[in-house]
């Protein structure tokens, strides 16, 4: 149960850190 | 019974990787173990013990009466692993071990744990709890893959340690001739055949204690060492293995941030390309 948790807890974090990075650098027009 | 094992061996794994439980319980069944993969050290986790068997039917007692079969089991744990302290052991590890008391082999072999005999009806699957060794605190554990052995019994013994046989087998003819007279034991049970040898006419006098039943009669001919009962025998013995880490928490955690790296590397790597396309648009000049 911790295992499979903590694989998707991982998956789901990465998935946010890339799309607030990728929609907010493109709202600051960086990229 | 362990009893005798512990009586006898030193240690109830042979070099040829034999459990001497074998010695007695000669017929062979299956036994499985489950584990956990591994284990974080200075931890109390459960090894489950399996002993399938049919549970309708019915083994021959010593006096010859049915009865149902008792099983027990005795896992051989690595050098450091041990019986968790009853303080230790979780509630609900608790409730499925039961009643079940566990002993070690002996003062000095901690990590071999033996249960039984207890009633196979109940306990055809023994939960054991064990705790791992802190390689901090105990310099003679390491982090490594560690194998564990494990032996698991169900049903009577053939022999007994002394040689002699039990009324759980088969009983041979010891000589070749005719059967001249079947006496039926009428208090406690079991047969006096007497045969008379072919080679020179003398009456020898097999005993069978009761509990097998005779599958010769009367003026029958038989050969040296031809059955003379069924075989009563509905258990047997089984050993298996299993492997377990005893992982270190810290190769978990640099796993995991080496991962996280690994994962931003990549993200920055696609920000910067697309970072260098918008300035390639710019510039106009490719």
């Amino acid at each position: 149960m911790l295992t499979l948790l903590s694989y998707f807890g991982f998956l789901f974090a990465i998935l946010t850190l890339t799309s607030v990075l990728f929609i907010g650098l493109n709202k600051i027009q960086l990229i | 019974y362990p009893i005798f094992a512990q009586q006898g061996y030193e240690n109830p794994r042979e070099a040829t990787g034999r459990i001497v439980c074998a010695n007695c319980h000669l017929a062979k069944k299956p036994v499985d173990i489950e584990v956990p993969q591994s284990v974080l050290p200075d931890t109390v986790f459960e090894a489950i013990v399996k002993i399938p068997y049919d549970m309708q039917v019915k083994q021959v007692l010593a006096n010859g009466k049915k009865g149902g079969l008792n099983v027990g089991a005795v896992p051989i744990l690595p050098q450091g692993f041990e019986l968790a302290p009853s303080d230790r052991i979780p509630t609900e590890i608790k409730e499925k071990i039961g009643n079940l008391s566990f002993q070690n082999y002996s003062p000095d072999k901690k990590n071999i744990i033996i249960v039984g005999p207890v009633p196979g009806k109940k306990y055809s699957e023994i939960v054991f709890p064990i705790l791992s060794p802190d390689p901090a605190s105990n310099k003679e554990s390491n982090f490594l893959k560690y194998p564990i052995y494990v032996g698991g019994n169900r049903g009577r013994g053939q022999i007994y340690p002394d040689g002699s046989r039990s009324n759980n087998t088969v009983y041979n003819a010891s000589a070749t001739g005719k059967v001249i007279k079947i006496f039926r034991k009428e208090k406690k049970g079991g047969y006096e055949i007497t045969i008379e040898k072919t080679s020179d006419g003398r009456q020898v006098v097999d005993i069978v204690p009761p509990g097998p039943e005779l599958i010769i009669s009367e003026g029958e001919f038989l050969k040296v060492d031809q059955p003379l009962t069924n075989n009563p025998n509905v258990g047997g013995f089984g050993q298996g293995d299993a492997e377990i880490v005893l992982q270190d928490p810290l190769r978990i955690q640099g796993l995991l941030l080496f991962f996280a790296s690994v994962v931003l590397a990549q993200i920055f790597l696609v920000l910067k390309k697309k970072q260098f396309e918008k300035v390639q648009l710019a510039e106009m000049n490719f």
